[in-house]
């Protein structure tokens, strides 16, 4: 008795498709641990600390969003590299002395659970003659001076953001400087001493501490309660990297801490989220969150301002690249959007503006 | 002719095969596993992001 072709291949049809349904049964119950990677909830456990206090040094980058943007368009366009584009620095009325550079700076202070203080620098802004005048009003130069600022945290290596490294030098040359990876020759140069005439930057006091490179996709331990979480992002005027800071606050919840977010703040929440112990609860972010940073205003920016309010955040301390229209519009949509004072240049009172301060715990 | 009718009912009866019930049981199987590891290599990777 021979095995009837008919026969065999309904067995086998009958036999695939039980197989195939057992395989999905099996898998997405008993064996799903086989198949499907755990998601990264809080895998990384930083630690705890009881509080910070974030100092707006400066959030006014540039005094002109049109000439800024002329500046980029005259060179070549966006993806022009930004150390040979000629910065307009003269002629600008509504500028620092006629300069349209400005630059981002907050100082954080941060209290652990034991009661011992730190205080770190993220960003050092880009102009310096105006920056040494905010380091001066928050009284960061004698800080430096005294080395009482642990750190410059750079996030990004652009201009408004890294170029006021002098500022910083010229009173603590030996302070540790952390970067993300992704840092052009240039910003080394540029720490190390160099001169930039085209862009018109330069750093006459080269820095003599530790440099630490932050890689990119880890979360990043700097203190009980304070790490850093670095991005492969791709930016303007050939920029790539960019890092920012998550806090854990005792009862309260992590804290995000910006300078551009140029990651996009949903992605930065998201691995908080996901790779943070405690990073579950978002109790409040600062800093840029480059939405609107030259005011215009695009659809899918509203598909934005609609996804935040579900990470439940309780205080909003934006600035700088998040754009007014982008606070007026957070406001609307029931954010709690911190209001500044609009003093040393920072134009209105929509979002923390320089030498305003803002603390969490 | 009855016994022509006879012959062809016997042809025309169905058994069921299990060697091929077997067979079709472990491709299907590694069908589904090649399936959910496509998938998953797809959907969780982190450069493809």
């Amino acid at each position: 008795m021979g095995v009837s072709r008919r026969n065999f291949l309904k067995g086998l049809a009958l036999g695939g498709t039980t197989g195939y349904l057992a395989m999905a049964g099996v898998s997405s119950t008993v064996m799903k641990d086989v198949f499907v990677p755990k998601p990264l909830v809080g895998d990384t456990d930083i630690g705890m600390c009881k509080s910070i206090k974030c100092t707006v040094v400066s959030e006014t980058s540039w005094f002109n969003n049109a000439r800024v943007v002329q500046d980029m368009k005259d060179a070549g366009g966006l993806l022009v590299n930004q150390y040979i584009i000629p910065w307009t620095n003269t002629g600008v009325k509504e500028g620092y002395n006629g300069n349209n550079a400005g630059g981002y700076s907050t100082l954080i202070d941060i209290e652990f659970m034991d009661g011992t203080k730190k205080k770190m620098l993220l960003d050092c802004g880009w102009n310096t003659d105006w920056m040494d005048v905010c380091f001066k009003r928050e009284g960061v130069d004698k800080m430096l001076d005294n080395k009482e600022i642990d750190l410059l945290f750079v996030t990004h290596e652009h201009f408004d953001h890294y170029w006021g490294v002098e500022s910083v030098m010229k009173h603590d040359p030996g302070i540790r400087v952390i970067v993300p990876k992704g840092f052009y020759k240039e910003g080394f140069d540029l720490l190390k001493g160099a001169n930039f005439p085209v862009a018109h930057v330069k750093n006459d006091f080269p820095h003599t501490g530790k440099l630490e490179v932050r890689e990119s996709g880890k979360v990043h331990p700097i203190y009980p309660g304070v790490a850093s979480i670095s991005f492969d992002s791709a930016i303007i005027t050939r920029v790539l990297g960019e890092q920012a800071l998550v806090f854990n606050i005792k009862d309260k919840g992590s804290v995000a801490v910006t300078g551009c977010c140029h990651m996009g703040i949903i992605s930065f929440l998201q691995e908080i989220k996901q790779r943070v112990k405690g990073g579950d609860k978002i109790y409040g972010v600062q800093g840029g969150l480059h939405i609107s940073p030259f005011e215009d205003w695009d659809p899918q920016y509203d598909d934005l301002i609609k996804a935040i309010p579900k990470y439940g955040i309780e205080v909003m301390g934006c600035n700088h690249c998040t754009g007014y229209l982008t606070a007026e519009k957070m406001v609307l949509a029931g954010l709690p959007v911190v209001q500044g004072t609009a003093r040393f240049k920072s134009k209105k009172k929509l979002y923390l503006g320089n030498g305003d301060q803002i603390k969490f715990g | 002719m009855s016994e022509m009718k006879a012959m062809s009912q016997e042809e025309e009866k169905t058994e069921f095969n299990w060697p091929g019930f077997i067979v079709g049981l472990v491709v299907g199987s590694g069908l589904f596993y090649l399936t959910i590891k496509l998938i998953s290599a797809l959907m969780f990777s982190r450069t493809a992001a």
